[in-house]
């Protein structure tokens, strides 16, 4: 009979691995991958950019990194960052629109520039920042995830 | 990657156990421990079975020494059968593990019990001839061992008095004197602490045994038997008088396990523990 029972537990163990793993891994994913993330994401670009990433769980054994990065006036630099612009044009607002008539930016040597409109080459220098978190980070998660599991199946004894 | 979500960028992570390696390895491991669960339950009905199990089903013989028609060659025709002689009118001694085990315990303790009690006698009788320096002394000796042995046990005084009255004795005491009576009472006590050594679990006991943290009960810790031995305990009666008498008066969790439902969740948890599934 007791070893029935024994059988009835090693036929669940699959399970309650995943349902351990399901229930910790935002816990492993904020120390393994958000945390390491953030500190790369401010010192490439700045804090508002790190406070920006967060872990969301999407699902059993399944979780989100969501980046939310947006201008004052809300528009996605997350996505210009992430995928890139394409080469466009700048034009300055202009005070009838709340704007100013010139843009201004420092030049290469430190000196003021103004322009009424620029044309952008466009960004692919940030490209696949987040994606590129995920394929460095995710290593140290799956390597945290089973030595946790051990550990608790040993705990455990199964 | 997506931006669903209200334009949010998301990346997906998701964890497959069936890719993590050592996961997979642990898992498999205890596929192959669930397997061998399989193999170490006793079987019923016919077959050569596991001949590692400890089983009591377990065929000692194969079939192939039947011969006829189940293997054997045309040499063998004609041979008795080994199969129960149905038309005999003598007993039908019927064999068991258990009993089988328990004649090879008697049968040690009783070759232990009648080795030691010779050896020890022999030492003393042999001590005794040398100390008396002759073979008629040894002779004699040889022969007032089993009463000496027996005064010893009976207590000093009615031993003594039993001594007294054999022939030959007289003659043994008087001789040795208070060095025979010394060795006799040291022989005893020697007797005696061979005896408490090979007693039946004694520290020198050399029966068979089994030892349990080397079998399968290593396999489950203490919480699960704590949960099994629960589950069998819990026993619900029930007051109502309508429903005395019945079979249904008394049921525990194990009526549940029989009924072949899960007993544990998936999570390991006991399910039926305090659940009322065993009320009546």
């Amino acid at each position: 009979m007791s070893l029935d029972l024994t059988k009835q537990r090693l036929q669940s163990a699959k399970d309650r691995v995943d349902r351990f793993i399901d229930q910790n891994i935002m816990q492993w994913g904020m120390e393994t991958v958000l945390l390491p993330a953030r500190t790369d994401l401010e010192k490439s670009i700045n804090i508002r950019a790190a406070d920006a990433l967060t872990l969301e769980k999407s699902g059993f054994m399944k979780i989100d990194l969501v980046w939310d990065l947006r201008s004052e006036d809300g528009a996605p630099l997350h996505f210009f960052l992430e995928y890139g612009t394409r080469p466009h044009t700048i034009e300055a607002k202009g005070k009838e629109h709340g704007g100013a008539d010139a843009l201004h930016w420092t030049g290469p040597s430190g000196e003021s520039r103004f322009a009424k409109v620029v044309r952008h080459p466009g960004s692919q220098k940030h490209v696949g920042i987040v994606d590129g978190i995920k394929e460095e980070r995710l290593p140290a998660l799956q390597e945290r995830i089973i030595s946790e599991t051990e550990n608790r199946m040993e705990i455990d004894a199964i | 990657m997506s931006s669903e979500g209200g334009d949010k960028l998301r990346i997906p992570i998701e964890i497959k156990t069936d890719d993590l390696k050592e996961i997979q390895d642990l898992i498999n491991d205890l596929d192959k421990a669930e397997s061998d669960i399989d193999v170490l339950k006793p079987r019923k009905g016919r077959g050569t079975g596991d001949a590692t199990s400890r089983s009591a089903f377990a065929r000692e013989e194969p079939f192939e020494e039947r011969g006829g028609i189940f293997g054997g060659g045309q040499e063998n025709a004609g041979v008795p059968l080994k199969t129960r002689d149905t038309k005999s009118r003598a007993a039908f001694q019927r064999e068991n593990e258990f009993s089988k085990m328990r004649d090879q315990v008697d049968e040690l303790q009783g070759t232990q019990g009648n080795m030691i009690g010779q050896l020890v006698n022999l030492g003393f009788v042999g001590g005794f001839a040398k100390g008396a320096g002759g073979a008629v002394v040894a002779s004699k000796a040889a022969q007032s061992v089993a009463p000496l042995s027996n005064m010893a046990k009976g207590g000093m005084k009615g031993g003594m008095m039993g001594a007294m009255g054999m022939t030959g004795i007289k003659g043994l005491i008087g001789k040795a004197g208070i060095y025979g009576m010394v060795v006799m009472i040291v022989m005893e006590v020697f007797q005696s602490v061979i005896d408490f050594a090979y007693r039946p679990g004694g520290p020198l006991d050399k029966r068979f045994k089994r030892d349990m943290s080397k079998e399968d009960v290593r396999m489950i810790d203490l919480r699960e038997k704590s949960d099994i031995s629960q589950g069998r305990r819990i026993v619900r009666v029930t007051t109502s008088s309508s429903l005395r008498g019945t079979d249904s008066q008394a049921r525990s969790s194990l009526d549940i396990y029989k009924s072949g439902q899960r007993v544990f969740d998936m999570d390991g948890t006991f399910m039926i523990k305090n659940t009322g599934v065993a009320e009546v």
